[in-house]
């Protein structure tokens, strides 16, 4: 019997072993030298800026040795969170739902300062005019938490009613309503709206800002803060490398494209439409009011994030709903920017 | 054909005089003996052990990796929601699991009468097995939009394969000389068919169903997460995105607990429709 127990003490301490070098993961584990980015997407004009900063070599200036990580089905901010990746591009709300549920990443850039998104329906439907007319239709969504949600508050700021189907399609959604099997859906601007244009399926939009709906930052960088605080001066360095890409990217949107497309060879179909979407976010989403690219306010975190957790849809660490707002001036940092 | 020999298709036997065969019973209802499943239950409860206690020790943050009892706990807690999910995804997989399988017997029969069918139609089957199911799910959703079709497509071109080699293979593993005896005595081919090759294949043919039935389930669920209303594919996208592991792994609990349940349930179809097929599986299996 005392064989019998020392064999599945055995089994125990080897399945043990087992999952901890299969979840052993330091925050910043992997090559101490070098910074590990996680892409969210294939690479588009959201990711201009880490492109210039990489061709133009100022990560190198700043004696950064920075490794990009392919778009895979993994959240960024899980990536970030476990520390399989030291920065990552994230959105306002996944941000939001990341660090609410106890998720160590932190917002420290954002390349865009507005919402990048509009809902989009095919330009020659005459029954949508507005927000009103999406009642009983059907939206292709992504999946993403708070999606319908937002939608909805839209759509009853305009009078509506907010009742629609929803039908998850991720990456087909689009091509579900170019073809008419779906009615609406979220699209970026500065991408699938140009390429609905180039491919003859013009779209029209209607903005959140136009219906009572807080602005937010389509786009933000994410870091894992236990790195952070481990290595402040290298996340400074790095941040900042970053920033100056991303502000090439407002100043020079021509020069800046044409990195992306150098940066990655063959990755574009349409490389009209890299530039006519640089372009657009330069003039339109990427600047502060002072002209500078990246910070970040408390009041507009409140603004977004706020709806989320008044829709009651954030849940803390415990798996239960958030019982207090929290302090979103804990959810982002201007710290690592360079000063103005 | 006096003796028996295992894979004899024990059509002149009685069917029904399958000799009681104490402590070798493979699954399903009251013949199940305790001293079976002791070993699956000891490792599955070591198991969890393990984890529960790793996660405790470690202090890992749930995000990553959530305990079990949490996971059990916020699956629990949210189970009108998962069974709504667990709902669409049962019905999807049942229904395009009826049409393989009608499909599987279908041209199986076909191609057992017609060696010409034979050469058109299995590597056809065997094409359909090659196909990246990851690149053709979004194709199927742009085609037939995102109702039941597309996903009982999805679950239908996954189960189809085992199903139809198995019946195909279950009836060319006739017994010949049975067959030559039944042909002496001036049986058609029909009957032949219907007397030799069709219960000899049975035993294969829930081989085959077991297989199938067990990829159908994440079948549908795969098919779900490429695009659909609800199902356990798209709470699992959503929860994933919202950073519940918890309840991603609860979804994928409730989706192995359906898979089981319908893998037992072949057990209990099989009793019914082939009680020889029981003898003969196990014999195998020895």
């Amino acid at each position: 019997m005392s064989a019998r127990r020392g064999r599945v003490l055995a089994v125990v301490v080897a399945a043990v072993a087992v999952l901890s070098a299969l979840t052993g993961c330091d925050a910043g584990g992997g090559d101490d030298r070098t910074i590990r980015f996680a892409l969210d997407w294939t690479p588009n004009t959201n990711h201009t800026g880490l492109f210039v900063a990489q061709q133009r070599g100022y990560f190198a200036e700043a004696g950064l040795d920075v490794e990009i990580l392919p778009y895979n089905n993994t959240a960024v901010d899980t990536v970030i969170d476990a520390g399989n990746a030291e920065f990552g591009v994230s959105t306002h709300n996944s941000s939001t739902f990341s660090r609410a549920s106890g998720g160590h990443t932190l917002s420290v850039l954002a390349p865009l300062q507005r919402w990048a998104t509009g809902i989009g329906v095919k330009a020659d439907r005459a029954d949508i005019t507005r927000p009103k007319d999406l009642d009983g239709k059907t939206y292709a969504g992504f999946g993403d938490p708070g999606e319908v949600e937002a939608l909805q508050q839209v759509i009853r700021n305009d009078g509506g009613t907010g009742d629609f189907e929803s039908v998850t399609l991720g990456t087909s959604a689009y091509e579900a309503v170019y073809s008419g099997r779906a009615d609406f859906t979220v699209s970026y601007l500065a991408w699938e709206g140009i390429e609905a244009e180039h491919n003859g399926t013009p779209m029209k939009y209607f903005r959140y800002t136009d219906f009572g709906f807080p602005d937010s930052y389509a786009i933000v960088i994410d870091a894992n803060e236990d790195w952070l605080a481990a290595d402040p001066d290298r996340a400074a360095r790095f941040v900042q490398a970053l920033q100056r890409g991303y502000q090439f990217a407002a100043d020079d949107p021509d020069a800046a494209a044409q990195d992306l497309i150098d940066a990655n060879p063959g990755a574009f179909n349409d490389e009209k439409l890299v530039f006519e979407s640089q372009r657009m976010l330069a003039e339109q989403f990427m600047k502060g009011p002072d002209g500078r690219v990246g910070a970040q306010t408390r009041e507009q975190w409140a603004a977004n994030s706020g709806f989320l957790y008044e829709k009651g849809l954030l849940t803390g660490p415990d798996g239960a709903p958030l019982a207090q707002e929290p302090d979103w001036s804990t959810y982002f940092t201007d710290d690592y920017l360079s000063s103005p | 054909m006096t003796t028996s020999p295992p894979r004899s298709g024990s059509v002149l036997d009685n069917p029904r005089r399958t000799e009681p065969d104490p402590g070798a019973e493979t699954g399903s209802g009251r013949s199940v003996r305790i001293g079976r499943v002791i070993p699956s239950v000891v490792t599955v409860a070591v198991l969890v052990a393990v984890w529960q206690a790793y996660v405790e020790i470690s202090g890992i943050r749930p995000q990553l990796l959530p305990s079990p009892s949490r996971v059990v706990g916020q699956g629990w807690a949210h189970r009108d929601e998962i069974a709504v999910h667990a709902a669409a995804t049962l019905q999807v997989t049942l229904t395009g699991f009826a049409v393989s399988l009608s499909l599987a017997w279908l041209l199986a029969v076909v191609v057992d009468f017609s060696p010409w069918l034979r050469r058109a139609f299995v590597p056809l089957f065997v094409a359909s097995q090659t196909l990246p199911i990851i690149a053709i799910a979004p194709l199927m959703v742009i085609w037939f939009g995102f109702g039941l079709l597309p996903k009982v497509l999805v679950v239908a071109l996954v189960t189809f394969f085992p199903m139809a080699i198995g019946l195909i293979e279950g009836f060319a593993a006739a017994d010949r000389e049975a067959g030559a005896l039944l042909r002496s005595m001036g049986a058609s081919r029909g009957q032949v068919f219907r007397y030799v090759r069709l219960p000899s294949a049975l035993p294969r043919f829930f081989t085959a169903l077991r297989i199938g039935i067990t990829y159908a389930v994440v079948g549908a669920v795969f098919a779900e997460y490429v695009g659909a209303r609800e199902g356990l594919g798209i709470y699992m996208s959503l929860q994933k995105n919202s950073f519940r592991t918890d309840l991603v792994l609860a979804a994928v609990l409730v989706t192995a607990l359906i898979s089981i349940a319908l893998y037992l349930l072949t057990f209990a179809i099989e009793r019914v429709v082939a009680p020889w097929a029981r003898a003969e599986n196990r014999s195998r299996r020895g």
